[in-house]
Order: C-alpha cells, then sequence, then structure tokens
C-alpha cells in the first residue's frame, strides 16, 4: 500500500512566498497531477491514497499504519516507511506533536494501539 | 489466557554504518549478522515497555543521539535513515495445555531526506553523508524495482545496510506501507516528481 501526502508545515511555509499551482491532488480517486511548465499535459501518479493539507493525522494513522498494527498484534510482520524530500514533513507525520491529541503522528498513535 | 511482552529497539544508518540509538555507551557502531532466521543486528539494545508513555519514553530518548544536521532548505535535517523496532510477542495457553507463542514485529522506518546538493548547498560532512543516503535510497529503489520484476530473480539486498537489515520486511511475508511526503511548491517540482515516481514503484511490491 503506498500513499502520498502533502502537508504544510515547516518550511513550506517558512521563509520564501511560493507558488503552488503545479501540483493537484484528487483525495477521492488518489491521484495527483503534476505540470511542469512547459508541458501540455500534466503527470498522473495514482495512489492507494492520497492527503492534501485538509488531511487529519487520525484519519492518515488509520487508513495507512492502523491495518499494519493489527496485523503485528497477531503475530505478523510489518513494515511502515517515511519516505520523501527533506523539509516535506515526514517528521511531522511519524512524530507529530505527541502531546497533542489532534496533531500527534503516527508514532504515538502506533504506541497507544500495541497496547489497547 | 493470553500474555504478551513488548519490546523496542531503536537505530540509525548514518554514513553507511549501523549505531544502536538507545545504548548507555552512547551511539556505537553495531555489526551485521546473518543467522537461519534471517538478518540481525548484533548487541543491539532492546527494552522491554509495558505503557505507550514507556514506549515513547524510548523513541524520544534515541531521538535525542540522531544525527540531525541544517542545510539550506531544512534547519534540522535528518541526516541518516532510522528504524523503531516493535517486537509484539504473544503467548497462549490452548485447552490442551500447549503453550503457543507468536512474534510480530512492527518497522517503523525514517528515511533520510532525499536532496539536490545544489539546493541544500552541502558541502564537506554534509555533502559526504548526502552521497551515502542517495546511494542508499537508490539500492532501496533497486531492490523494489527488482521486486516488481517477475523475470528478475536477483535482489541486490546486499548493496546497503538499509536493504539487508530490511531483507525480510520487503520480499518476505510482511504488510508493507510506504508513505510519501511531497512539498507543494513548485520550486520543488523536480524533487516532488522523483519522489512520486519513487513511491509509484513501490506501489507493485
Amino acid at each position: 500500500m503506498v500513499s502520498a501526502l502533502i502537508q504544510l508545515f515547516g518550511s513550506a511555509l517558512n521563509g520564501f512566498f511560493h507558488q503552488f499551482s503545479a501540483l493537484k491532488m484528487v483525495t477521492k480517486t488518489g491521484e495527483i497531477f503534476a505540470q511542469k511548465s512547459g508541458d501540455n499535459v500534466p503527470k498522473v501518479f495514482t495512489f492507494d491514497s492520497v492527503y492534501d493539507w485538509n488531511s487529519e493525522q487520525e484519519n492518515i494513522f488509520g487508513e495507512t499504519a492502523y491495518p499494519v498494527c493489527e496485523n503485528v498484534i497477531q503475530g505478523y510482520n510489518g513494515t511502515i516507511f517515511a519516505y520523501g524530500q527533506t523539509g516535506t514533513g515526514k517528521t511531522f507525520t511519524i512524530s507529530g506533536v505527541p502531546k497533542d491529541p489532534k496533531l500527534r503522528g503516527i508514532m504515538p498513535r502506533a504506541f497507544e494501539n500495541i497496547f489497547e | 489466557m493470553k500474555q504478551y511482552l513488548v519490546r523496542a529497539s531503536y537505530l540509525e544508518i548514518y554514513n553507511e554504518e549501523i549505531r544502536d540509538l538507545l545504548s548507555k555507551k552512547g551511539a556505537q557502531k553495531l555489526d551485521l549478522r546473518d543467522k537461519d532466521t534471517g538478518v540481525y543486528v548484533k548487541d543491539l539494545s532492546t527494552f522491554v515497555v509495558k505503557t505507550p508513555a514507556d514506549m515513547m519514553n524510548v523513541f524520544t530518548e534515541g531521538n535525542l543521539n540522531r544525527h540531525v544536521g541544517a542545510t539550506n532548505m531544512n534547519e534540522q535535517s535528518s541526516r541518516s535513515h532510522s528504524v523503531f523496532t516493535i517486537t509484539v510477542e504473544s503467548s497462549e495457553i490452548d485447552k490442551d495445555g500447549e503453550n503457543h507463542i507468536r512474534v510480530g514485529k512492527l518497522n517503523i522506518v525514517d528515511l533520510a531526506g532525499s536532496e539536490r546538493q545544489s539546493k541544500t548547498g552541502a558541502t564537506g560532512d554534509r555533502l559526504k553523508e548526502a552521497t551515502k543516503i542517495n546511494l542508499s535510497l537508490s539500492t532501496l529503489c533497486h531492490v523494489i524495482s527488482s521486486l516488481t520484476d517477475p523475470k528478475c530473480t536477483y535482489i541486490p539486498y546486499r548493496d546497503s545496510k538499509l536493504t539487508r537489515i530490511l531483507q525480510d520486511s520487503l520480499g518476505g511475508n510482511t504488510k508493507t506501507v510506504m508513505i510519501s511526503n511531497v512539498g507543494p511548491a513548485d520550486y520543488n517540482l523536480d524533487e516532488t516528481l522523483s519522489t512520486l515516481r519513487y513511491a509509484s514503484r513501490a506501489k507493485h511490491i
């Protein structure tokens, strides 16, 4: 299962004022359209799920990591990879703000899930 | 009655060297060994944890030992891959009085950021790190694409420490999720495209 996500935290918001027009996400269909200037048609990527900046940590965990955690408790192995360009919010996805129930990332949620 | 035992370990791969993030003696270099049950890291510390708060402490403690360095793109850029492993062992005595033990392992892998050297302004140590990071990421990509090609019989797990450690988590009987983060800025479109391509390739495992 592969998910892609866009988050607007950290360096994406600090410092520069960026233009955001080359990338479009359709969360319903899991599609991402990326169009380079000069290209007539955008490149299309499809993933199992796509999350934009309106997504909640809770849903990201529930739809991606939760099934893996459940499997592990049943005695199977599971691996969760986080990948991406530096500065795009990977650490936010993984750890988030551990003490904030809304902004907690995958790790603190997985820890809780395992002991339930 | 079912009983559970939960253990945690935390390591990083920095410049192709494995370091124990939970060792009391500081981040020590460790070796990889082969056993018939799979690849394992010799002398890696593991802690028995009893509550989510315990686990969080282990994670936070380990993070303090991680290699982080500032680049032009991110002031707290992770300079290593980290693997946090949770082992859940359950034992259950069935009605015939026999003890059944099941072990499940969860790896949470935070891959170091892929980057363009020209944009991050990396030189010296930072540049050396970046070269190793990019090398192991490309090996991971290579392994993934070999796994997705039915004609391919050789999988280059041994080309990097990361793929060796994760060998049974990539090809074996594991449930794998890959989460790719991308930035929305037009300025980063090239990197975004390469992340999306990378993730697309992984989709077929």
